[in-house]
Protein backbone atom coordinates (compact mmCIF):
# COMPACT_ATOMS: atom_id res chain seq x y z
CA UNK A 1 0.00 0.00 0.00
CA UNK A 2 0.91 3.46 -0.38
CA UNK A 3 1.19 6.22 1.99
CA UNK A 4 -1.32 7.70 0.02
CA UNK A 5 -3.43 4.91 0.49
CA UNK A 6 -2.95 4.70 4.52
CA UNK A 7 -3.90 8.29 4.71
CA UNK A 8 -6.98 8.05 2.90
CA UNK A 9 -8.01 4.70 5.04
CA UNK A 10 -7.02 6.55 8.28
CA UNK A 11 -9.64 9.01 7.43
CA UNK A 12 -12.54 6.70 6.20
CA UNK A 13 -11.84 5.16 9.56
CA UNK A 14 -12.09 8.35 11.49
CA UNK A 15 -15.02 9.47 9.69
CA UNK A 16 -17.03 6.02 10.86
CA UNK A 17 -16.01 6.70 14.08
CA UNK A 18 -16.84 10.71 14.31
CA UNK A 19 -20.29 9.43 12.09
CA UNK A 20 -20.98 6.81 14.86
CA UNK A 21 -20.53 8.54 17.83
CA UNK A 22 -22.99 11.26 16.46
CA UNK A 23 -25.26 8.33 15.45
CA UNK A 24 -25.21 7.01 19.00
CA UNK A 25 -25.87 10.09 20.50
CA UNK A 26 -29.15 10.95 17.73
CA UNK A 27 -30.42 7.65 18.49
CA UNK A 28 -29.84 7.65 22.22
CA UNK A 29 -31.13 11.38 23.20
CA UNK A 30 -34.21 11.56 22.99
CA UNK A 31 -34.45 7.95 24.22
CA UNK A 32 -33.25 9.32 27.40
CA UNK A 33 -35.41 12.39 27.52
CA UNK A 34 -38.39 10.59 26.96
CA UNK A 35 -37.58 7.80 29.43
CA UNK A 36 -36.72 10.73 32.24
CA UNK A 37 -39.82 12.92 31.68
CA UNK A 38 -42.14 9.70 32.08
CA UNK A 39 -39.72 8.88 35.05
CA UNK A 40 -40.86 12.41 36.24
CA UNK A 41 -43.94 12.05 35.67
CA UNK A 42 -44.30 8.33 37.55
CA UNK A 43 -42.23 10.35 40.28
CA UNK A 44 -45.15 13.14 40.52
CA UNK A 45 -47.62 10.84 40.42
CA UNK A 46 -45.98 8.86 43.58
CA UNK A 47 -45.60 11.74 45.24
CA UNK A 48 -48.47 12.98 45.07
CA UNK A 49 -50.32 9.99 46.59
CA UNK A 50 -47.61 9.96 49.70
CA UNK A 51 -48.38 13.62 50.29
CA UNK A 52 -52.09 12.84 50.14
CA UNK A 53 -52.94 9.48 51.76
CA UNK A 54 -50.32 9.35 54.03
CA UNK A 55 -50.32 11.36 57.48
CA UNK A 56 -46.49 11.46 58.02
CA UNK A 57 -44.89 10.61 60.93
CA UNK A 58 -45.53 11.77 63.81
CA UNK A 59 -49.27 11.19 62.52
CA UNK A 60 -50.26 13.82 64.74
CA UNK A 61 -47.38 16.51 63.06
CA UNK A 62 -50.29 19.26 62.41
CA UNK A 63 -51.80 20.13 65.85
CA UNK A 64 -49.26 19.17 67.60
CA UNK A 65 -47.32 22.19 68.59
CA UNK A 66 -44.36 20.40 69.96
CA UNK A 67 -43.27 18.77 66.53
CA UNK A 68 -41.50 21.02 64.38
CA UNK A 69 -39.89 20.41 60.65
CA UNK A 70 -36.76 18.61 62.38
CA UNK A 71 -38.67 16.10 64.18
CA UNK A 72 -40.94 15.25 61.30
CA UNK A 73 -39.73 11.50 59.76
CA UNK A 74 -42.28 11.39 57.03
CA UNK A 75 -44.50 13.79 55.07
CA UNK A 76 -47.76 13.60 54.59
CA UNK A 77 -51.47 15.95 54.96
CA UNK A 78 -53.69 13.23 54.89
CA UNK A 79 -56.09 13.27 58.57
CA UNK A 80 -55.15 11.03 61.24
CA UNK A 81 -57.51 8.75 62.69
CA UNK A 82 -57.16 5.88 64.94
CA UNK A 83 -59.65 3.68 63.33
CA UNK A 84 -60.68 4.11 59.91
CA UNK A 85 -59.73 6.70 57.28
CA UNK A 86 -61.31 8.40 54.57
CA UNK A 87 -59.31 8.68 51.65
CA UNK A 88 -58.49 12.60 50.12
CA UNK A 89 -59.64 14.10 53.63
CA UNK A 90 -56.72 16.38 54.61
CA UNK A 91 -55.77 17.75 58.80
CA UNK A 92 -55.98 21.59 58.25
CA UNK A 93 -53.49 21.73 60.51
CA UNK A 94 -50.86 20.34 58.52
CA UNK A 95 -52.12 22.11 55.49
CA UNK A 96 -52.32 25.43 57.41
CA UNK A 97 -48.54 24.73 58.81
CA UNK A 98 -47.62 25.00 54.71
CA UNK A 99 -48.48 28.43 54.74
CA UNK A 100 -45.16 30.40 54.88
CA UNK A 101 -46.90 33.28 57.56
CA UNK A 102 -47.76 30.14 60.20
CA UNK A 103 -45.41 30.71 62.79
CA UNK A 104 -44.77 26.83 62.70
CA UNK A 105 -44.74 26.70 58.75
CA UNK A 106 -42.65 24.04 57.63
CA UNK A 107 -40.57 24.70 54.99
CA UNK A 108 -40.28 23.69 51.56
CA UNK A 109 -37.20 22.05 51.75
CA UNK A 110 -37.69 20.31 54.57
CA UNK A 111 -40.32 18.53 53.06
CA UNK A 112 -37.92 17.76 49.93
CA UNK A 113 -35.86 16.26 51.85
CA UNK A 114 -38.90 14.43 53.44
CA UNK A 115 -39.85 13.23 50.20
CA UNK A 116 -37.15 12.06 48.88
CA UNK A 117 -36.26 13.64 46.26
CA UNK A 118 -32.86 15.53 47.26
CA UNK A 119 -31.43 17.52 44.65
CA UNK A 120 -32.54 15.98 42.14
CA UNK A 121 -36.55 17.14 41.68
CA UNK A 122 -38.71 20.55 42.75
CA UNK A 123 -41.80 20.61 43.15
CA UNK A 124 -44.67 23.05 44.49
CA UNK A 125 -48.18 22.74 45.80
CA UNK A 126 -51.08 24.47 44.66
CA UNK A 127 -54.54 24.38 46.79
CA UNK A 128 -57.82 26.20 45.37
CA UNK A 129 -61.12 25.77 46.11
CA UNK A 130 -63.16 23.62 43.33
CA UNK A 131 -65.10 26.47 42.52
CA UNK A 132 -64.23 30.29 42.42
CA UNK A 133 -66.25 32.18 44.56
CA UNK A 134 -65.83 36.12 44.13
CA UNK A 135 -67.95 38.60 46.57
CA UNK A 136 -68.51 42.36 46.34
CA UNK A 137 -70.04 45.03 48.52
CA UNK A 138 -73.01 47.33 47.34
CA UNK A 139 -72.05 50.81 47.77
CA UNK A 140 -70.10 50.23 50.79
CA UNK A 141 -73.44 48.67 52.77
CA UNK A 142 -73.72 45.59 53.89
CA UNK A 143 -75.00 44.43 50.86
CA UNK A 144 -73.06 41.29 49.34
CA UNK A 145 -72.96 40.28 45.71
CA UNK A 146 -71.66 36.52 45.57
CA UNK A 147 -70.52 35.82 42.32
CA UNK A 148 -69.52 31.76 41.44
CA UNK A 149 -67.83 30.44 38.63
CA UNK A 150 -66.33 26.94 37.64
CA UNK A 151 -62.47 27.17 37.91
CA UNK A 152 -61.37 26.06 33.86
CA UNK A 153 -64.13 26.92 31.73
CA UNK A 154 -65.14 30.38 33.53
CA UNK A 155 -68.93 29.15 33.49
CA UNK A 156 -71.35 30.27 35.61
CA UNK A 157 -72.24 27.78 38.75
CA UNK A 158 -76.20 27.96 39.22
CA UNK A 159 -78.90 26.62 41.93
CA UNK A 160 -75.78 26.67 44.18
CA UNK A 161 -77.18 27.21 48.02
CA UNK A 162 -75.22 30.13 49.43
CA UNK A 163 -75.03 31.50 52.94
CA UNK A 164 -73.55 34.07 55.11
CA UNK A 165 -72.92 35.25 58.55
CA UNK A 166 -71.21 38.48 59.55
CA UNK A 167 -69.10 38.62 62.84
CA UNK A 168 -68.45 42.00 63.78
CA UNK A 169 -66.63 43.84 66.84
CA UNK A 170 -68.94 45.71 69.29
CA UNK A 171 -68.31 48.00 71.43
CA UNK A 172 -71.87 49.11 73.39
CA UNK A 173 -71.38 48.52 76.85
CA UNK A 174 -68.56 48.06 78.99
CA UNK A 175 -66.15 45.41 77.58
CA UNK A 176 -65.67 45.19 73.73
CA UNK A 177 -67.09 41.90 72.58
CA UNK A 178 -67.75 40.00 69.40
CA UNK A 179 -71.76 39.78 67.63
CA UNK A 180 -73.12 38.17 64.96
CA UNK A 181 -75.46 38.93 62.58
CA UNK A 182 -78.32 36.61 61.04
CA UNK A 183 -77.93 33.91 59.01
CA UNK A 184 -78.32 35.39 55.25
CA UNK A 185 -78.99 32.94 52.59
CA UNK A 186 -79.65 32.61 48.84
CA UNK A 187 -79.24 30.90 45.84
CA UNK A 188 -77.49 31.58 42.26
CA UNK A 189 -79.14 31.90 39.23
CA UNK A 190 -78.46 31.37 35.67
CA UNK A 191 -75.91 33.65 35.77
CA UNK A 192 -73.97 32.81 38.97
CA UNK A 193 -75.20 35.35 41.06
CA UNK A 194 -77.00 35.87 44.53
CA UNK A 195 -77.26 38.85 46.68
CA UNK A 196 -76.78 38.43 50.37
CA UNK A 197 -77.98 41.12 52.53
CA UNK A 198 -76.85 41.23 56.14
CA UNK A 199 -79.01 44.47 56.82
CA UNK A 200 -77.84 47.21 59.36
CA UNK A 201 -74.34 46.24 61.05
CA UNK A 202 -73.23 48.51 63.63
CA UNK A 203 -69.14 48.45 63.28
CA UNK A 204 -66.81 48.76 60.07
CA UNK A 205 -64.35 45.77 62.13
CA UNK A 206 -65.88 42.75 60.87
CA UNK A 207 -65.49 38.96 59.37
CA UNK A 208 -67.68 37.44 56.45
CA UNK A 209 -68.04 33.62 56.61
CA UNK A 210 -69.72 32.30 53.63
CA UNK A 211 -70.25 28.97 52.37
CA UNK A 212 -71.23 27.25 49.27
CA UNK A 213 -73.43 24.36 48.94
CA UNK A 214 -73.32 22.88 45.14
CA UNK A 215 -75.17 19.44 45.13
CA UNK A 216 -73.26 18.51 48.06
CA UNK A 217 -70.06 19.86 47.19
CA UNK A 218 -69.13 22.79 50.03
CA UNK A 219 -66.92 25.66 49.69
CA UNK A 220 -66.64 27.82 52.30
CA UNK A 221 -64.77 31.57 52.20
CA UNK A 222 -63.59 33.66 55.41
CA UNK A 223 -63.09 37.47 54.61
CA UNK A 224 -61.87 39.92 57.51
CA UNK A 225 -63.25 43.14 56.29
CA UNK A 226 -61.32 46.70 57.45
CA UNK A 227 -57.74 47.72 58.63
CA UNK A 228 -58.94 46.63 62.30
CA UNK A 229 -58.97 42.83 61.58
CA UNK A 230 -55.61 41.46 62.53
CA UNK A 231 -54.72 37.70 61.36
CA UNK A 232 -54.28 35.02 64.12
CA UNK A 233 -53.45 31.40 63.22
CA UNK A 234 -54.86 28.69 65.03
CA UNK A 235 -52.91 25.14 65.01
CA UNK A 236 -54.66 22.45 67.12
CA UNK A 237 -56.12 24.32 70.12
CA UNK A 238 -53.22 27.03 69.84
CA UNK A 239 -54.39 30.48 69.02
CA UNK A 240 -50.98 32.19 68.02
CA UNK A 241 -51.58 36.19 67.74
CA UNK A 242 -48.79 38.75 66.84
CA UNK A 243 -46.79 39.59 69.54
CA UNK A 244 -47.57 43.30 70.31
CA UNK A 245 -51.73 42.39 70.51
CA UNK A 246 -53.17 40.59 73.58
CA UNK A 247 -56.41 39.07 74.24
CA UNK A 248 -57.67 40.20 77.98
CA UNK A 249 -58.46 37.13 80.10
CA UNK A 250 -61.95 37.54 80.63
CA UNK A 251 -62.78 37.75 76.53
CA UNK A 252 -63.83 34.24 74.76
CA UNK A 253 -62.61 33.25 71.87
CA UNK A 254 -65.53 32.52 69.05
CA UNK A 255 -65.22 29.22 67.16
CA UNK A 256 -67.27 29.42 63.83
CA UNK A 257 -68.10 26.20 62.30
CA UNK A 258 -70.79 25.52 59.52
CA UNK A 259 -72.77 22.84 59.57
CA UNK A 260 -75.87 21.02 57.19
CA UNK A 261 -79.55 21.49 58.35
CA UNK A 262 -82.73 20.60 56.03
CA UNK A 263 -82.47 24.27 54.45
CA UNK A 264 -78.94 23.89 53.76
CA UNK A 265 -75.73 24.88 55.39
CA UNK A 266 -75.79 27.02 58.42
CA UNK A 267 -73.40 28.76 60.38
CA UNK A 268 -72.84 29.17 63.63
CA UNK A 269 -70.29 29.41 66.60
CA UNK A 270 -69.08 28.21 70.09
CA UNK A 271 -67.32 30.09 72.61
CA UNK A 272 -64.60 29.33 73.92
CA UNK A 273 -61.97 30.48 77.25
CA UNK A 274 -58.45 30.17 76.99
CA UNK A 275 -55.19 30.68 78.42
CA UNK A 276 -52.28 32.59 77.53
CA UNK A 277 -48.49 30.65 77.50
CA UNK A 278 -45.04 32.16 76.24
CA UNK A 279 -43.84 31.52 73.02
CA UNK A 280 -41.21 33.41 71.51
CA UNK A 281 -42.63 36.49 69.13
CA UNK A 282 -45.99 35.22 69.03
CA UNK A 283 -48.37 35.37 72.41
CA UNK A 284 -50.05 32.07 72.18
CA UNK A 285 -53.49 31.13 73.70
CA UNK A 286 -54.82 27.46 74.23
CA UNK A 287 -58.27 27.26 73.71
CA UNK A 288 -60.02 25.33 76.34
CA UNK A 289 -62.24 23.23 73.79
CA UNK A 290 -62.24 22.84 70.42
CA UNK A 291 -65.16 22.18 68.12
CA UNK A 292 -64.57 19.67 65.38
CA UNK A 293 -64.19 21.37 61.92
CA UNK A 294 -63.91 24.63 63.52
CA UNK A 295 -63.55 27.26 59.69
CA UNK A 296 -62.31 29.98 61.67
CA UNK A 297 -61.53 31.75 65.67
CA UNK A 298 -62.29 34.86 65.76
CA UNK A 299 -61.42 36.96 68.85
CA UNK A 300 -61.72 40.84 69.98
CA UNK A 301 -57.50 41.94 70.96
CA UNK A 302 -56.02 44.91 72.40
CA UNK A 303 -53.07 46.99 70.47
CA UNK A 304 -51.76 50.52 71.84
CA UNK A 305 -55.21 51.11 73.63
CA UNK A 306 -57.06 50.27 70.20
CA UNK A 307 -59.56 47.06 69.94
CA UNK A 308 -58.92 44.99 67.12
CA UNK A 309 -60.45 41.42 65.96
CA UNK A 310 -58.23 38.62 65.65
CA UNK A 311 -59.01 36.28 62.99
CA UNK A 312 -57.71 32.90 62.74
CA UNK A 313 -58.53 31.63 59.19
CA UNK A 314 -58.92 27.95 58.49
CA UNK A 315 -59.60 28.43 54.73
CA UNK A 316 -56.48 25.89 52.97
CA UNK A 317 -56.35 27.75 49.56
CA UNK A 318 -52.24 28.62 49.61
CA UNK A 319 -49.16 27.91 47.55
CA UNK A 320 -46.21 25.82 48.87
CA UNK A 321 -43.48 26.67 46.23
CA UNK A 322 -39.38 27.18 46.76
CA UNK A 323 -39.92 30.45 44.81
CA UNK A 324 -41.93 32.14 42.44
CA UNK A 325 -45.23 30.50 41.42
CA UNK A 326 -45.51 29.19 39.08
CA UNK A 327 -42.15 27.85 38.45
CA UNK A 328 -39.90 28.99 35.34
CA UNK A 329 -38.91 25.48 34.74
CA UNK A 330 -38.60 23.98 31.25
CA UNK A 331 -40.62 20.93 31.53
CA UNK A 332 -42.40 20.49 34.82
CA UNK A 333 -45.31 18.00 35.19
CA UNK A 334 -49.09 18.72 36.85
CA UNK A 335 -51.13 16.21 38.53
CA UNK A 336 -54.44 17.39 40.57
CA UNK A 337 -56.82 15.26 42.80
CA UNK A 338 -59.88 16.70 44.75
CA UNK A 339 -59.80 16.45 48.77
CA UNK A 340 -61.66 17.46 51.54
CA UNK A 341 -60.12 19.63 54.17
CA UNK A 342 -62.51 20.33 56.90
CA UNK A 343 -65.81 19.75 55.02
CA UNK A 344 -64.90 21.99 51.83
CA UNK A 345 -63.73 20.51 48.36
CA UNK A 346 -60.33 21.92 47.36
CA UNK A 347 -58.40 20.87 44.51
CA UNK A 348 -55.05 20.32 45.32
CA UNK A 349 -51.92 20.70 42.02
CA UNK A 350 -48.48 18.86 42.41
CA UNK A 351 -45.83 21.00 40.38
CA UNK A 352 -42.80 18.49 39.42
CA UNK A 353 -39.97 19.28 37.65
CA UNK A 354 -35.86 17.90 37.43
CA UNK A 355 -33.32 19.92 39.01
CA UNK A 356 -30.62 18.66 36.70
CA UNK A 357 -30.65 17.05 33.70
CA UNK B 1 7.03 -9.84 -9.87
CA UNK B 2 7.49 -6.87 -7.29
CA UNK B 3 4.63 -4.89 -9.02
CA UNK B 4 2.55 -8.22 -9.63
CA UNK B 5 2.96 -8.46 -5.26
CA UNK B 6 2.44 -4.76 -4.57
CA UNK B 7 -1.03 -4.91 -7.41
CA UNK B 8 -2.40 -7.58 -4.72
CA UNK B 9 -1.68 -6.27 -1.10
CA UNK B 10 -3.05 -2.87 -2.94
CA UNK B 11 -6.70 -4.69 -3.67
CA UNK B 12 -6.05 -6.32 -0.18
CA UNK B 13 -6.44 -2.85 1.36
CA UNK B 14 -8.44 -1.40 -0.49
CA UNK B 15 -10.82 -4.61 0.12
CA UNK B 16 -10.21 -4.03 3.86
CA UNK B 17 -11.65 -0.60 3.50
CA UNK B 18 -14.42 -1.63 1.80
CA UNK B 19 -15.30 -4.36 4.94
CA UNK B 20 -14.82 -1.42 6.81
CA UNK B 21 -17.62 0.65 4.78
CA UNK B 22 -20.03 -2.46 5.05
CA UNK B 23 -19.13 -3.13 8.55
CA UNK B 24 -20.22 0.49 9.45
CA UNK B 25 -22.85 0.06 7.33
CA UNK B 26 -24.49 -2.91 9.26
CA UNK B 27 -24.28 -1.15 12.69
CA UNK B 28 -25.84 2.05 11.23
CA UNK B 29 -28.60 -0.60 9.89
CA UNK B 30 -28.86 -2.01 13.33
CA UNK B 31 -28.92 1.27 15.14
CA UNK B 32 -31.79 2.52 12.57
CA UNK B 33 -33.62 -0.62 13.36
CA UNK B 34 -33.33 -0.84 17.13
CA UNK B 35 -34.29 3.03 17.20
CA UNK B 36 -37.28 2.09 15.36
CA UNK B 37 -38.22 -0.36 17.65
CA UNK B 38 -37.77 1.05 20.99
CA UNK B 39 -39.24 4.28 20.06
CA UNK B 40 -42.55 3.56 19.51
CA UNK B 41 -42.80 1.73 22.84
CA UNK B 42 -45.27 4.41 23.73
CA UNK B 43 -44.57 4.37 27.51
CA UNK B 44 -46.01 7.24 28.32
CA UNK B 45 -49.63 5.41 27.28
CA UNK B 46 -48.75 3.47 30.50
CA UNK B 47 -48.27 6.01 32.90
CA UNK B 48 -50.90 8.30 31.57
CA UNK B 49 -53.38 5.75 31.88
CA UNK B 50 -52.60 4.55 35.14
CA UNK B 51 -52.86 8.55 36.22
CA UNK B 52 -56.45 8.26 34.95
CA UNK B 53 -57.05 5.63 36.57
CA UNK B 54 -56.39 7.05 39.96
CA UNK B 55 -57.90 10.51 38.94
CA UNK B 56 -62.03 8.32 37.98
CA UNK B 57 -61.50 6.45 41.35
CA UNK B 58 -60.98 10.12 42.82
CA UNK B 59 -63.92 11.64 41.10
CA UNK B 60 -65.88 8.69 42.03
CA UNK B 61 -65.00 9.00 45.56
CA UNK B 62 -65.54 12.44 45.91
CA UNK B 63 -68.67 12.42 44.27
CA UNK B 64 -70.39 9.39 46.93
CA UNK B 65 -68.50 11.08 49.97
CA UNK B 66 -70.23 14.65 49.61
CA UNK B 67 -73.52 13.53 48.78
CA UNK B 68 -73.73 14.61 45.19
CA UNK B 69 -75.63 11.19 44.20
CA UNK B 70 -78.08 11.60 46.45
CA UNK B 71 -78.37 15.36 45.93
CA UNK B 72 -78.70 14.82 41.77
CA UNK B 73 -79.83 11.24 41.59
CA UNK B 74 -82.24 10.34 44.07
CA UNK B 75 -86.03 11.78 44.20
CA UNK B 76 -85.70 12.48 40.09
CA UNK B 77 -87.74 10.18 37.88
CA UNK B 78 -85.01 11.59 35.25
CA UNK B 79 -81.40 11.48 35.76
CA UNK B 80 -80.51 15.22 36.12
CA UNK B 81 -77.28 15.21 33.54
CA UNK B 82 -76.67 18.44 33.43
CA UNK B 83 -76.51 19.02 37.20
CA UNK B 84 -73.84 16.11 37.55
CA UNK B 85 -72.25 17.08 34.45
CA UNK B 86 -71.27 21.14 35.90
CA UNK B 87 -70.34 19.25 39.41
CA UNK B 88 -67.93 16.59 37.64
CA UNK B 89 -66.74 19.67 35.60
CA UNK B 90 -65.21 21.03 38.98
CA UNK B 91 -63.25 18.32 40.21
CA UNK B 92 -61.66 16.97 36.93
CA UNK B 93 -59.24 19.15 35.40
CA UNK B 94 -59.20 20.69 31.80
CA UNK B 95 -58.85 18.42 28.96
CA UNK B 96 -60.16 15.70 29.84
CA UNK B 97 -63.06 13.81 28.44
CA UNK B 98 -65.30 11.74 30.57
CA UNK B 99 -68.75 9.86 30.26
CA UNK B 100 -70.42 8.82 33.12
CA UNK B 101 -73.03 5.90 33.50
CA UNK B 102 -75.09 5.48 36.84
CA UNK B 103 -76.75 1.87 36.95
CA UNK B 104 -79.37 0.94 40.00
CA UNK B 105 -79.30 -2.42 41.18
CA UNK B 106 -82.80 -4.18 41.44
CA UNK B 107 -83.97 -7.56 41.81
CA UNK B 108 -84.67 -9.73 39.60
CA UNK B 109 -88.14 -10.59 38.86
CA UNK B 110 -87.03 -14.40 40.04
CA UNK B 111 -85.96 -13.26 43.37
CA UNK B 112 -82.94 -14.26 43.25
CA UNK B 113 -80.59 -12.14 40.99
CA UNK B 114 -79.71 -8.62 40.65
CA UNK B 115 -80.35 -6.71 37.45
CA UNK B 116 -78.79 -3.29 36.80
CA UNK B 117 -80.89 -0.65 35.41
CA UNK B 118 -79.74 2.28 33.85
CA UNK B 119 -80.21 5.54 34.94
CA UNK B 120 -80.87 8.16 31.95
CA UNK B 121 -78.39 8.31 29.36
CA UNK B 122 -74.70 8.53 30.48
CA UNK B 123 -73.38 12.01 31.43
CA UNK B 124 -70.35 13.18 29.10
CA UNK B 125 -68.56 15.86 27.59
CA UNK B 126 -66.67 13.78 25.07
CA UNK B 127 -67.43 14.72 21.08
CA UNK B 128 -68.53 11.15 19.59
CA UNK B 129 -66.04 8.74 18.64
CA UNK B 130 -63.85 10.50 21.22
CA UNK B 131 -62.65 7.09 23.47
CA UNK B 132 -61.91 4.96 20.35
CA UNK B 133 -59.75 7.29 19.04
CA UNK B 134 -58.03 7.74 22.29
CA UNK B 135 -54.31 6.32 22.69
CA UNK B 136 -55.32 5.74 26.18
CA UNK B 137 -59.02 5.49 28.08
CA UNK B 138 -59.58 4.33 31.56
CA UNK B 139 -62.54 2.66 33.26
CA UNK B 140 -62.94 3.32 36.83
CA UNK B 141 -66.25 1.63 38.51
CA UNK B 142 -67.84 1.66 42.25
CA UNK B 143 -70.81 0.55 43.93
CA UNK B 144 -72.09 2.63 46.44
CA UNK B 145 -75.09 2.56 48.58
CA UNK B 146 -76.93 5.56 49.30
CA UNK B 147 -78.18 7.24 52.31
CA UNK B 148 -81.92 5.85 51.80
CA UNK B 149 -80.59 2.20 50.69
CA UNK B 150 -80.48 2.44 46.83
CA UNK B 151 -77.77 0.73 45.58
CA UNK B 152 -75.62 2.19 42.72
CA UNK B 153 -72.93 0.77 40.01
CA UNK B 154 -71.11 4.20 38.16
CA UNK B 155 -68.99 3.43 35.49
CA UNK B 156 -66.76 6.14 34.70
CA UNK B 157 -64.93 6.59 31.43
CA UNK B 158 -62.18 8.84 30.47
CA UNK B 159 -59.58 10.12 28.18
CA UNK B 160 -56.58 12.96 27.71
CA UNK B 161 -58.25 15.87 25.02
CA UNK B 162 -55.68 16.15 22.55
CA UNK B 163 -54.44 12.91 22.43
CA UNK B 164 -55.62 10.16 19.62
CA UNK B 165 -53.68 6.64 19.22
Amino acid sequence: MQVHEYLVTAMILVFILVTSSTLVYLVSDPLRAVSEREQLKVTAQKLLTQVLLDAGAPADWGGNTSVTADDLHSFGLAEESESTRTAYVLDADKVLRLNRSNPLYIPIHAANNLLGLGREYGFALEITPTLGVNVAARNGSNEFEVSLRSEYAGLPVSNAKVAGRMYYLSLNGSTPMVHDTLLAWNETGPDGRCILDFGEVPSDVKVLILTVDHYGVRVTKVYGLGTLVVPAYLVGDHFFLDGECSVSPSTPFSEITVSDSADGPCIGRVLSDAWSVANGSYRDYVLAHIVPSVLAVVTVCERDGVNYLALASREASLTYSPGAFPPPYVYEYEVERVVIVEGSAYRVKLYMWRLSW
Amino acid sequence: MVTLLRGKRSRRGQLRVIEAVLAASIIFVVFSATTFLIYPSRIWVLSEKADLNVLGYNLLHQMVESGVIEETVEGNETLSGSRLKTVIHGFLPSMTYFELTIYQCAEAEDGVGVILQRRGEPISNAPPDTFGRSAEVSSTSMVYTSKSGNIYYLVLVMARGGESG
